[in-house]
């Protein structure tokens, strides 16, 4: 990593700040909506890099409340169990191999990795609050 | 979303190249054509291209026609395909079949004038429509303080049992494919196609997709539907319906599809309240509906068509993402509606949950 400040993330959030304080008042019509998109995705991309922002040891955590740890192959990495027990999940919902199953701990599961992601992605929509319909024509 | 959210499509195959509409010039070489099918003299203003349309080109044309039946001033809009390279879901020829079909129910849509298929005239297919007066733009209409909402929701609730009043087999949309599953089914099928033809497994979209194939409606009913009948598409001026637009994933399918599109909360435009597009109540446009279908709306199997509606929008978001991420088409809007898929997600929880009586 770089030890020079300002730092990624500084340089991000002055960039964003500066777009939002100084940039988009001058913006009109279909500028404005690129320059509100480009706030969006700075935005996103600061949580994202922020240390400890996404921590895949508590979602390999909860895929283990479901499926058992067992032996995992020598020297998986834990990018590479996730995939594998996500992978997992999605083929035994689609074959209906969970459909008597713990219904309860399966919707937790799943809103808890959907949660996570939308920490990130648009922390504002939490469960029960309407989605912000964003653009359109 | 603008010209966005109506590309969904199974496959998208580069097209061979082919010649380019470059622009005004080019489409003014359809004058003598176009003289030969209103069957007089033609003079042909500048055409103006018309905004929206990544895989499609609209330009609006005035034609003045000096004699005959058709004399007179024509305001058009000549509808092709952009050299985008990205594959359609319909030919321009079927879209033409479709609007003319629709036309012929009473749907009020732009009156489909003409159909040019001979590559020898544009270099591609096009078809002209009569052009109608007023915006598509839904996040300014659900805002528009002038439009009464209730009124707009119950004629557009008319105006979609007209349509599916349409059933197959329908002479001109032979084309159309008649589903071999019921359509519930044949959407579930379809979707996990797309989801396959993915990177990453995702797993609440198989859980919402196992929930719509094990609680599929035993009623197998096809009837032409719009496949994107929603605010955004189609168009109003001064709060009356002047016409409804993007015919081009009209299919043959189960008709609470199109009334769970219309009403799914990703096509409010923030107007959460208004349940039926961001416009107006469901009652208004159930009560639109059932006036001119005289089939009750069944609101449990709404509930299952939005979340199939959500499902779609999830997968629609999905790929969106990866024609950013893939290079296909670099875009910051397709890459932002990618990092959608989760609130989307969210969304499919929480319908069905609602419909479960379940909580968290």
């Amino acid at each position: 990593m770089n030890d020079e400040r300002p730092d990624a993330l500084e340089l991000l959030a002055i960039a964003r700040e500066t777009l939002l304080e100084q940039v988009l008042p001058q913006l009109a019509g279909d500028a404005r909506y690129q320059g509100l998109m480009i706030a969006s995705a700075l935005a996103i991309a600061l949580r994202e890099l922020r240390p400890g922002a996404v921590d895949l040891d508590a979602e390999l955590a909860f895929l283990h409340g479901l499926y058992d740890h067992g032996t995992p192959p020598a020297g998986e990495r834990v990018e590479q169990a996730l995939q594998r027990l996500e992978a997992r999940l999605a083929a035994d919902l689609r074959r209906g191999e969970l459909d008597g199953g713990p219904q309860l701990a399966v919707r937790r599961l799943l809103r808890r990795r959907i949660e996570s992601r939308l920490a990130l992605s648009n922390p504002k929509r939490r469960s029960g609050s309407a989605t912000p319909a964003r653009g359109g024509s | 979303m603008s010209s966005t959210a109506g590309t969904l499509s199974p496959a998208r195959q580069p097209l061979p190249p082919r010649a380019a509409i470059t622009g005004a010039p080019a489409i003014e070489r359809i004058a003598p054509w176009l003289a030969s099918q209103l069957r007089g003299e033609v003079l042909l203003a500048p055409p103006r291209r018309l905004s929206g349309g990544a895989i499609q080109e609209n330009w609006a044309l005035d034609v003045t026609v000096h004699e005959g039946p058709n004399a007179g001033e024509h305001a058009l809009v000549l509808r092709a395909d952009a050299p985008s390279g990205i594959a359609a879901s319909m030919s321009r020829g079927e879209e033409f079949a479709v609007l003319q079909a629709a036309h012929l129910a009473g749907v009020t849509v732009p009156e489909p004038i003409a159909l040019c298929e001979d590559d020898a005239v544009l270099g591609r297919a096009f078809y002209l429509m009569r052009r109608v007066t007023g915006s598509a733009a839904g996040h300014r209409l659900v805002r528009d303080p002038g439009v009464d909402g209730d009124a707009l929701a119950a004629r557009l609730g008319e105006e979609l049992a007209s349509l599916h009043a349409v059933r197959p087999p329908f002479p001109g949309l032979e084309f159309l494919p008649e589903p071999d599953l019921a359509p519930a089914h044949h959407r579930v099928q379809t979707y996990r196609g797309y989801l396959d033809a993915l990177a990453r497994p995702r797993p609440a979209l198989e859980w919402a997709l196992r929930w719509l194939e094990r609680f599929a409606p035993a009623d197998n009913t096809v009837v032409l539907c719009h496949g994107d009948f929603r605010t955004g598409n189609y168009m109003v001026d001064a709060g009356a319906l002047t016409g409804i637009l993007d015919w081009e994933f009209a299919a043959w399918s189960h008709p609470d599809e199109d009334l769970g599109w219309f009403c799914a909360r990703c096509w409010r435009f923030g107007r959460d309240e208004r349940e039926a597009g961001g416009i107006g109540s469901r009652d208004a446009f159930y009560r639109g509906y059932e006036s001119v279908s005289h089939r009750a709306v069944q609101r449990d199997a709404i509930a299952y068509w939005e979340v199939m509606a959500t499902v779609r929008w999830a997968v629609l978001a999905l790929q969106q993402g990866e024609r950013h991420c893939s290079g296909e088409q670099r875009s910051l809007e397709l890459a932002l509606t990618g990092r959608m898929v989760p609130e989307l997600e969210l969304d499919l929880l929480e319908q069905i949950e609602r419909i479960l009586g379940v909580g968290a």
